[in-house]
């Protein structure tokens, strides 16, 4: 591993019914951390806190959600008032917090061919040799429970659309 | 020298797919220590810092820049008193001194662009 100068450190957050997957990055190439917060009781409040923890270790400069879909089945309430208090708590310490839709993730790992929420997570196994062993299973069918392990991929999917899209706004060539 | 974060050891741990457990008999430290030397609650020790480069082959400065950081910046202010002294003698062994001193500040200067 080599350690590269870099503007700041960028997480990524993934609620879920059960807590929230995060990656934090140095750079695109350069994972520094990641990990499941499950939790089971009290969850917003116990997520808040896992989230607190995560900010106080690593100060990050950067936080990234994804958009809260207009569809209410899609997320429910709690994880949406869950994730505008990890904002509100991000930009109390004047971190910033840009917020994708899944469209815009989407579109980022188009060149890959992906188009599903598991072929993003593929297509960055392939990336990242890091993330190999982790790869959750794929849904079989409708209604069968998501493998926990695919919200860590929505967040490094997150973290990596950010890099693609910051990178292209800072660079007046690439466009 | 900002590094992002003052030392790697989990980072290390996880590229490698490591558990804690794992790491922590393989440095023959408890996971305790392990979790505190990784949150930060720790500071490195020399057992810890060796251990690491032997397992991940990340010397000190890449493993723990902030330790090494501010050894560094101990070392290079004793240094420039120390050449600001030798200044003032003509003879040839301070004249050698002044130049390894010299030589050793620009090794550091890359190091700190590289950081």
């Amino acid at each position: 591993m080599t350690i590269h100068r870099s503007e700041g450190l960028v997480l990524a957050i993934h609620p879920t019914s059960r807590g929230f997957g995060w990656a934090l990055f140095e750079n695109p190439m350069l994972p520094v951390d990641w990990g499941l917060a499950t939790v089971k009781a009290e969850r917003s409040v116990r997520s808040l806190a896992r989230f607190v923890r995560l900010l106080d270790r690593y100060e990050p400069e950067v936080v990234v959600f994804e958009e809260f879909e207009e569809r209410p089945a899609r997320r429910y309430e709690r994880i949406r008032e869950l994730c505008e208090d990890m904002i509100q708590l991000a930009n109390a310490r004047g971190m910033r917090t840009p917020v994708y839709s899944r469209e815009t993730v989407r579109s980022c790992f188009a060149h890959t061919g992906s188009k599903t929420r598991h072929g993003i997570a593929l297509s960055i196994a392939d990336q990242i040799e890091i993330f190999r062993h982790r790869l959750p299973r794929e849904r079989k069918r409708w209604g069968e429970s998501e493998d926990v392990r695919q919200s860590l991929f929505d967040a490094v999917a997150l973290a990596l659309t950010h890099f693609a899209i910051s990178g292209k706004a800072e660079d007046p060539k690439a466009s | 020298m900002s590094p992002l974060l003052p030392n790697y050891l989990r980072t290390l741990r996880m590229h490698a797919g490591l558990t804690q457990p794992e790491l922590a008999w393989l440095l023959g430290i408890t996971e305790s220590a392990l979790s505190k030397f990784e949150s930060l609650a720790l500071a490195p020790t020399k057992n810890l810092i060796i251990g690491v480069q032997v397992i991940f082959g990340q010397d000190v400065r890449q493993a723990f820049p902030a330790l090494y950081a501010q050894s560094e910046r101990n070392v290079m202010r004793r240094a420039a008193a120390w050449s600001v002294e030798l200044e003032r003698r003509s003879d040839a062994a301070s004249k050698r001194k002044r130049q390894f001193i010299t030589e050793m500040i620009q090794r550091s200067e890359p190091n700190n662009n590289h950081l």
